[in-house]
């Protein structure tokens, strides 16, 4: 602003002296002419230099102050571009120089009487949603300097009791220390994370649940000894159910005897059918009913399993019939298919060809295997045959070893999964005591297996983040026609049925309270909910809000656009031109001055 | 006059001197008692004063070897003529009366005179200060570096008494009543402790120490009683009248927690906890486990062994067994050796002996069983494993009883290695009496039959070996694992093939292997005309030739049994029509895991600290209270502050009233650390509802590609 006075002063001053000299010449002929070549000159030289993003001073300007505004930012930029702003905000609460602003409301109707004038956005912004509403109303952009924010994460708030919780996330550090991410469990520091300073980041923090049932734990962002945030994590741990299983061999061994004590020692439901002469079986039945008349292996009957383990050879020597039915539960009905390979699995059937196996060099000693699913997973087996099975497109690998060389991996086949294991003798891990990463192993093997629970209908709420007196949607999905009614507390809710995916069903709730609580249809389910205090994740909304007014500001930038069009041809050449006119200027005069 | 003036600046000079001189020893001095004082505190762990020490014997030995008081003004008269040559080597004429001096002298008297005055300082005495103090500034470095670099050693002391942690010392809460508490711990004599006095209320005391509280209560009080692990009141006895000096003792036997009651206020919990006395640990780093002393060795064992126990060994020694004869005429002899070197009262000993088995009576057959034992003051006894030594009987292994009696088939040689043992005794014997010539050629036959010996069994072996690999261990070749029909195979006989009939079990052929390769050596020596080298490599063939027979004895009691007659008809038919398969059914109880309540409990309590619920009623939180008083009486330090937070919170709910979310903190944390990672149990993926829409892309998916 200072500087355009300048150089008005200076060419003020200009112009007189020149024109004083012009006036004062001895020879006084084409004055007229001279004085305007000199004028044309000044001015040409003078918008030459002028400012080039001058704003027009003296127009009110719309200023919108969201949270997270600095005053001292408005009052710099206020002090730059003039002081006459109208000023709005979004949010009640926020007061400038202690005093309350107007709410701006109604976007749509502020969109439709300021199409075109640009308004100034302090703070972290709007939600991408507002924006929809405003949208071509360009504007400028002015968010906050501090910036440090979880930027993305995610975590399974349903686990196993187990299972590991896993909590990944992004990191934007913008600060000038480090800042540690830990998870807190119970006044307990389970997992920290450091990110350095300047830096943005992923990070991945873990922990294996202790509790059982429904807790919150809390991530925390510290920088120092500053706590930037501590966010609430909840997380409910369930006992899992056992799985049925079905054990099938040619022969009886100690690998099927060992695994299938173990788990039904666990609870779980397990059939066993060994052939242990020419038609003769061994079957044994734990913790299932026993049936006496060798039930024939039909369609009817592996229903009643979630994985069936068997062998190439054994699935080699069954009748024909029984070995359709087995396909096509697998294929159809989703029953997980174990297989433990052997040598003589050949690459036709329908369990192995996806298998081929891979036979390396034998190397005596400890093979350590990782999980490719979850990486904490690792065994150390004692194990002198190195069989693996070769990578196929469509193949899973679940347990590899350090070179990359897979021991067990899992096929989609239909609906059901065939997982294969070239592992013998997993027993010794058990028997060396080592029975932590016995469990895990067969664990990895028979998760990937198991045939999934399809419940009759289920509940979720919309988004991930459902907040304390917010509207959430609670999104049912369910396959009968019947128009279902859900309860929250004493309130009924109607859902509305999707119009393109007829088994969705949608209803907009608004939670009262803060903390667990169980979905609006509690009676079937009991799907443990956890809704937000108010406050919480505030750094990861702002982060949000920031992200889609940067991204709006980009959209619909300073300049409207019909204006832009307005200004084409000479004025986006305007310098060239103004150069042309004082360059004729001071040739006219020089000219004159020669001639005469 | 001017003589005067001459005479004055040298004995000046002669002055400067002396005192620049006993300067410099002076400086070296401090370097040194400086340094000296920097390491004796850093190594040592002495007082720093003894470098003063140092620095006035340093001084003193530098002194009398530079003596600095010995200068004459000769001698500066000619340091002044080395150093300056306008004095023409003439200065000693300045010491004399010019008056004395002849016509010439006192020309060059003069001269000197003037040469003399204008020398400033003379001699540049300062100069000479420059590389002692130089010196003085290294060793103040260094030792200023040392003092940084070496690490510091704390004085300690082997009998401190033990000290509370300082977490447990600060915020005891005492209850108000209680106007001064005084506890006096005596440790027992054996860890040589001193006795000590202590003002809070929480212990920690050597197991054993007898404690004796010393209470008083600013008015008279009723009743003070102590309450042990939540269970045992034991009441205190007041000392006066007025009921204000309450006093008990009581022995420190296990860790745990008290608290104390008067007139039924009770205080918070307060840890008892003790410092275990460990019982001594040995060591047996020599002989192995299991000796044999083969033929030719020398009959001694060597033992070394570390005992080592926290307070001090009581006694030591070795008992040994001497078990001699076989059969039922084993008799057996015991002895107790006293470890050489060995005093009461070390808290480490190295046993370092030589256990000559002839003198401890052994004979050729015997074997000696013995072990170390040691015992602490506190009385705990601690036994090592037993080891073995046996000494093999030649002539044992020269019966033949027990060969007829050979149940499985063995090799049939036995004889002829024995009988070459006494051959080459015999020629060991012969030796003076027949010529060298005839000594080896015996010799060399007799290798000769050991060779045939050996190749006889080689031969044997032989054809073994060609079958081994149809074996078990066939069984890892990688391209065919997994193979039921190989397994089989395997691990069974096929009684139908006459050709492929076993002999030897792997066992037998791996024994046998080892005594082909002691027959080797025992040949090498006879070949070498060295039979008395051979022996031993002979009497170990043949001994290990015995266990392998030993091995194959089997005691069968005689019995009255009949079989039933076979029946031809039936044998191998191989018909199983008649047997029934098996059916099993068995119901296993899952086994719990026991801090189920635990882990619920503490997912209650976290809801808890957000919105105030009742107390549920399935009695988890009980169950997670007994769980966690259990472990508070095993580690008070740990789990106290959470048995108390327990309390406040149980008792906060039971009436009703709000709970502070700092105690259920303390609750929480308490309970997790006690809790286990739990086990890994595979489970099936919750996959939503089943929706007809997946169904039918999937089978318009195989409509299309079949």
């Amino acid at each position: 602003m200072i500087s355009a006075y300048w150089i008005t002063a200076l060419a003020c001053l200009l112009l007189v002296f020149l024109l004083y000299k012009e006036w004062k010449r001895p020879l006084q002929r084409r004055l007229a002419a001279r004085w305007l070549a000199t004028a044309l000159l000044v001015t040409s030289l003078l918008l030459l230099a002028w400012p080039a993003e001058q704003q027009l001073t003296g127009s009110t300007q719309n200023v919108l102050l969201t949270p997270g505004f600095s005053e001292d930012s408005v009052a710099n930029w206020m002090r730059q571009h003039g002081d006459n702003v109208k000023m709005f905000t979004t949010d009640a609460s926020l007061l400038y120089k202690n005093a309350p602003l107007p709410l701006l409301l109604d976007f749509t109707t502020f969109s439709r009487m300021h199409p075109h004038d640009t308004l100034q956005v302090f703070g972290n912004g709007l939600p991408a949603s507002t924006w929809k509403k405003l949208a071509p109303v360009p504007i400028a952009f002015h968010p906050p300097a501090d910036k440090r924010a979880i930027t993305d994460i995610f975590w399974q708030q349903q686990l196993e009791l187990g299972a590991t919780l896993l909590v990944q996330g992004n990191y934007d550090n913008n600060g000038n220390t480090a800042v540690t991410i830990q998870l807190d469990a119970f006044g307990a520091v389970k997992d920290s994370v450091t990110i350095a300073a300047g830096r943005q980041q992923p990070f991945q923090l873990r922990t294996v649940p202790l509790h059982s049932g429904n807790a919150v734990y809390t991530l925390r962002a510290i920088s120092g000894t500053d706590t930037l945030c501590a966010e609430p994590l909840p997380v409910a741990v369930a006992a899992p159910a056992p799985l049925r299983l079905l054990i099938i061999s040619a022969a009886p061994d100690f690998e099927n005897t060992y695994l299938k004590n173990h788990l039904a020692g666990k609870g779980f439901l397990i059939t066993m059918i060994t052939t242990v002469s020419s038609n003769k079986t061994d079957r044994q039945y734990l913790n299932t009913a026993l049936q006496q008349n060798d039930p024939p292996i039909t369609a009817d009957y592996l229903s009643g399993f979630d994985v069936l383990l068997s062998d190439p050879e054994t699935l080699k020597k069954m009748n024909t019939a029984a070995l359709n039915n087995v396909r096509a539960a697998v294929q159809n009905k989703g029953l997980g298919l174990l297989i433990r390979m052997d040598s003589t699995a050949d690459a036709s059937s329908f369990y192995t060809r996806h298998f081929p196996l891979q036979h390396l060099p034998t190397a005596a000693g400890i093979l350590a295997l990782h999980s490719t699913t979850a990486d904490s997973t690792r065994i150390a087996i004692k194990t002198a045959n190195r069989t693996a099975i070769r990578y196929r497109p469509g193949v899973k690998p679940l347990l590899q070893d350090e070179p990359g060389n897979c021991y067990a991996a899992a096929a989609l086949y239909g609906n059901g999964f065939v997982v294969a294991t070239t592992l013998q003798q997993t027993y010794s891990l058990a028997l060396s005591g080592n029975q932590p990463a016995y469990q895990q192993l067969w664990a990895t093997l028979l998760r990937a297996a198991a045939k999934p629970v399809y419940t009759e209908e289920q509940w979720r709420t919309e988004p991930f983040f459902t907040f304390q007196h917010a509207p959430a949607s609670v999104v049912l999905e369910k396959n009968e026609l019947a128009v279902p009614l859900a309860r929250a507390d004493s309130v009924t809710l109607y859902l509305q049925q999707d119009e393109q995916l007829p088994f969705i069903w949608k209803a907009v709730y608004w939670p009262v309270e803060a903390g667990w609580q169980m979905l609006p249809a509690a009676q079937q389910g009991g799907n443990a909910w956890y809704v937000y205090p108010k406050n919480s994740w505030q750094q990861l909304i702002n982060y949000q809000h920031r992200l889609a007014s940067t991204q709006y500001a980009a959209v619909y930038a300073n300049v409207p656009a019909t204006t832009k069009e307005a200004r084409s041809g000479w004025w986006q050449h305007r310098q060239f031109w103004l150069l042309l006119l004082f360059m004729a200027c001071c040739t006219f005069l020089w000219i004159e001055q020669k001639l005469s | 006059m001017e003589a005067n003036k001459n005479r004055e600046i040298i004995e000046a000079t002669r002055r400067r001197l002396i005192r620049t001189r006993f300067l410099v020893d002076a400086m070296l001095s401090v370097g040194i008692g400086f340094l000296a004082s920097v390491l004796n505190q850093q190594i040592t762990g002495g007082n720093r004063l003894w470098g003063l020490l140092v620095a006035f014997i340093a001084f003193l030995i530098l002194t009398a070897l530079h003596k600095p008081w010995r200068v004459s003004r000769e001698g500066i008269a000619r340091l002044l003529d080395q150093q300056y040559p306008s004095l023409q080597e003439s200065s000693a004429l300045l010491l004399q009366s010019p008056a004395e001096l002849q016509l010439l002298e006192q020309l060059q008297y003069h001269k000197v005179t003037t040469a003399l005055s204008a020398i400033q300082s003379p001699l540049q005495l300062n100069r000479r200060l420059r590389g002692p103090a130089c010196w003085l500034v290294i060793m103040l470095l260094a030792a200023v570096v040392l003092g940084l670099l070496l690490p510091h050693k704390v004085e300690v002391n082997a009998g401190s008494p033990a000290k509370l942690p300082p977490a447990l010392v600060k915020q005891e809460a005492v209850l108000p009543g209680i106007s001064g508490v005084s506890i006096s711990i005596r440790p027992p004599a054996y860890t040589r402790h001193p006795a000590r006095e202590q003002h809070n209320f929480s212990l920690l005391a050597e197991t054993g120490a007898v404690a004796s509280w010393e209470l008083s209560t600013g008015a008279g009080v009723g009743k003070v009683e102590f309450i042990f692990n939540d269970r045992r009141h034991v009441a205190l006895q007041s000392n006066g009248k007025e009921h204000t000096q309450w006093k008990l003792e009581k022995v420190i036997d296990s860790t745990g927690f008290y608290q104390v009651s008067i007139d039924g206020r009770l205080s918070e919990l307060y840890t008892l906890q003790t410092i275990p006395d460990a019982p001594p640990v040995i060591g047996i780093h020599l002989p192995k486990q299991y000796t044999i002393i083969d033929y030719g060795q020398p009959e001694q064992v060597h033992l070394r062994a570390s005992i080592t126990d926290d307070y001090g060994i009581k006694e030591a020694f070795i008992a040994a067994t001497i078990a001699s004869g076989s059969g039922e005429a084993v008799k057996f002899k015991e002895q107790r050796i006293p470890l050489n070197g060995f005093a009461p009262g070390a808290q480490h000993f190295e046993a370092q002996q030589l256990l000559a088995l002839q003198k401890m009576g052994m004979k050729p057959g015997d074997e000696l069983y013995f072990y170390l034992q040691a015992t602490d003051y506190h009385q705990q006894q601690t036994r090592s494993d037993i080891q073995i030594v046996q000494l093999p009987d030649p002539a044992q292994l020269m019966s033949m009883d027990g060969l007829a009696n050979s149940l499985t088939l063995k090799p049939e040689y036995f004889r002829s290695q024995r009988q070459i043992i006494i051959e080459t005794e015999q020629l060991l014997k012969d030796r003076d009496t027949i010529s060298s010539s005839a000594f080896e050629s015996k010799s060399n036959n007799l290798g000769i039959d050991q060779q045939l010996l050996r190749l006889r069994y080689g031969k044997f072996l032989g054809d073994e070996l060609s079958g081994e690999t149809e074996g078990a261990d066939g069984l890892g070749d990688i391209a065919d694992f997994s193979n039921a029909d190989k397994v089989r195979d395997a691990f069974t006989d096929h009684h139908d093939n006459a050709e492929d009939a076993t002999y030897l079990d792997p066992q037998t052929k791996k024994q046998l292997r080892v005594i082909i390769n002691q027959m080797w050596n025992a040949e090498l020596h006879l070949r070498t005309f060295t039979p008395k080298e051979a022996l031993p490599f002979a009497y170990k063939a043949l001994r290990l030739l015995k266990d392998l027979q030993q091995q194959s004895r089997v005691y069968v009691a005689k019995t009255n049994f009949k079989t039933t007659p076979l029946d031809p008809a039936k044998r191998l038919s191989g018909d199983l029509s008649k047997i029934k398969a098996a059916h099993t059914q068995k119901t296993i109880v899952p086994d719990t895991d026991p801090q189920q309540y635990v882990r619920e409990a503490i997912a209650w309590l976290n809801s808890m600290a957000v919105k105030h619920t009742p107390i549920p009623d399935n009695g988890r939180l009980l169950q997670a209270q007994m769980q966690l008083q259990q472990k508070a009486i095993a580690q008070p330090a740990l789990y106290l502050p959470a048995v108390q937070a327990m309390k406040r919170v149980v008792s906060n709910l039971q009436l009703d009233q709000p709970v502070a979310a700092a105690d259920i903190l303390l609750l929480q944390k308490g309970l997790q650390s006690m809790l286990q990672m739990p086990a890994t149990l595979p489970s099936a993926a919750r996959s939503g509802t089943r929706v007809g829409l997946s169904k039918q892309y999937f089978d318009h998916l195989q409509q299309t590609q079949p």
